[in-house]
């Protein structure tokens, strides 16, 4: 019975083994035409993993120079947190934004923590939108986008992300963790109003007075604190 | 012997190539980083940051495949160079079943 190979190697294991071992090239090399030189090499070149190079003492200050002006730059790069304020999810994404004339999606990364969900841009620096759970008085989805309707001040956010039905449940599930109620709300599809069910006299828009349509609804769920 | 390139088979071989290579450098880096993980010279904040970003990697080269639809080229090109690294380590690990096999024919 011969003994067999049954596991393939590929390109990356290749890789790997050379990276951890340590390449050392030293060369010398003449490219010549006709028996004429006509391009000169001197190659000195050592390629190993970077675990490698410190086990032999190479490029150490370096690293650690490296990592140390990383660890500042990067600093800035994080969204300021509060004290106990922990990151749950964080997700491409963008907020609707629109303030006199000026309309548009502004896109960063949101950042959902114990206490708030934060859209943070990293260049420029700057936090896009932020709301506090206390705020949220319910979401909804509207096609591809997230409607939130908020609370001291009114307001009506529009987000999209990389997930919405994720970002959703990971909002109403850390509201949940904090007892907050969570009404059910709707999007006028004429006027793209948000309003809370529980608040409208009689079933109408109050902004363009749309009579709604009575069909089952996958509604968020009403939690009482 | 006829080569047809169009506008569709360039996109699929150029980009399934480039995107290839990218992909085995990520995956070479990807490694390198978890041995220097768990070597412990990092600290735990350095240690999130490259886990984060070698996962914010991997979704951006996902999202390139899907939406240029180059998901099958991209994986036949590292087929075809996994096979010829396996070819030559079996060439220098088993000498003699190649030769065996080159008298056979």
């Amino acid at each position: 019975m011969e003994p067999t190979r049954d596991k393939h190697a590929t390109l990356v294991d290749l890789l790997d083994r050379v990276l951890d071992k340590g390449l050392v090239i030293d060369a010398d090399i003449i490219i010549s035409v006709a028996g004429i030189p006509l391009l000169g090499v001197n190659l000195r070149a050592a390629l190993a993993g970077m675990e490698t190079m410190l086990k032999y003492g190479i490029m150490k200050d370096w690293d650690e120079a490296t990592r140390e002006y990383a660890r500042k730059e990067w600093k800035k790069k994080e969204p300021p947190l509060r004290q106990g304020e922990k990151i749950v999810l964080r997700m491409f994404g963008s907020h609707w934004f629109s303030r006199g004339i000026y309309r548009s999606w502004r896109t960063g990364y949101f950042y959902l923590t114990n206490k708030r969900l934060l859209l943070f841009r990293e260049e420029p620096t700057e936090v896009l939108f932020e709301t506090t759970y206390e705020r949220v008085r319910g979401l909804t989805i509207q096609g591809k986008e997230l409607h939130i309707l908020l609370k001291e001040p009114d307001e009506t956010a529009i987000l999209h992300a990389k997930s919405i039905d994720e970002l959703k449940e990971a909002i109403e599930s850390e509201m949940k963790a904090m007892r907050l109620a969570l009404e059910n709300v709707e999007t006028c599809p004429r006027c793209g109003n948000l309003e809370a069910m529980t608040s409208l006299p009689e079933d109408r828009c109050p902004r363009c007075g749309w009579a709604r349509l009575l069909k089952p609804q996958i509604t968020t769920p009403v939690i009482r604190g | 012997m006829v080569l047809n390139v169009d506008e569709d088979n360039l996109k699929h071989g150029v980009l399934g190539l480039v995107i290839a290579l990218v992909e085995i450098i990520r995956d070479a880096l990807r490694i390198q980083a978890f041995k220097r993980m768990e070597g412990g010279s990092l600290t735990e904040e350095e240690c999130e940051r490259l886990g984060r970003v070698l996962m914010d990697f991997d979704v951006a080269i996902e999202e390139i495949k899907e939406e240029q639809g180059i998901t099958e080229s991209v994986q036949a090109v590292r087929d075809g160079l996994d096979s010829v690294v396996d070819n030559i380590l079996d060439k220098f690990l088993n000498p003699e079943r190649w030769t065996n096999e080159a008298e056979k024919l």
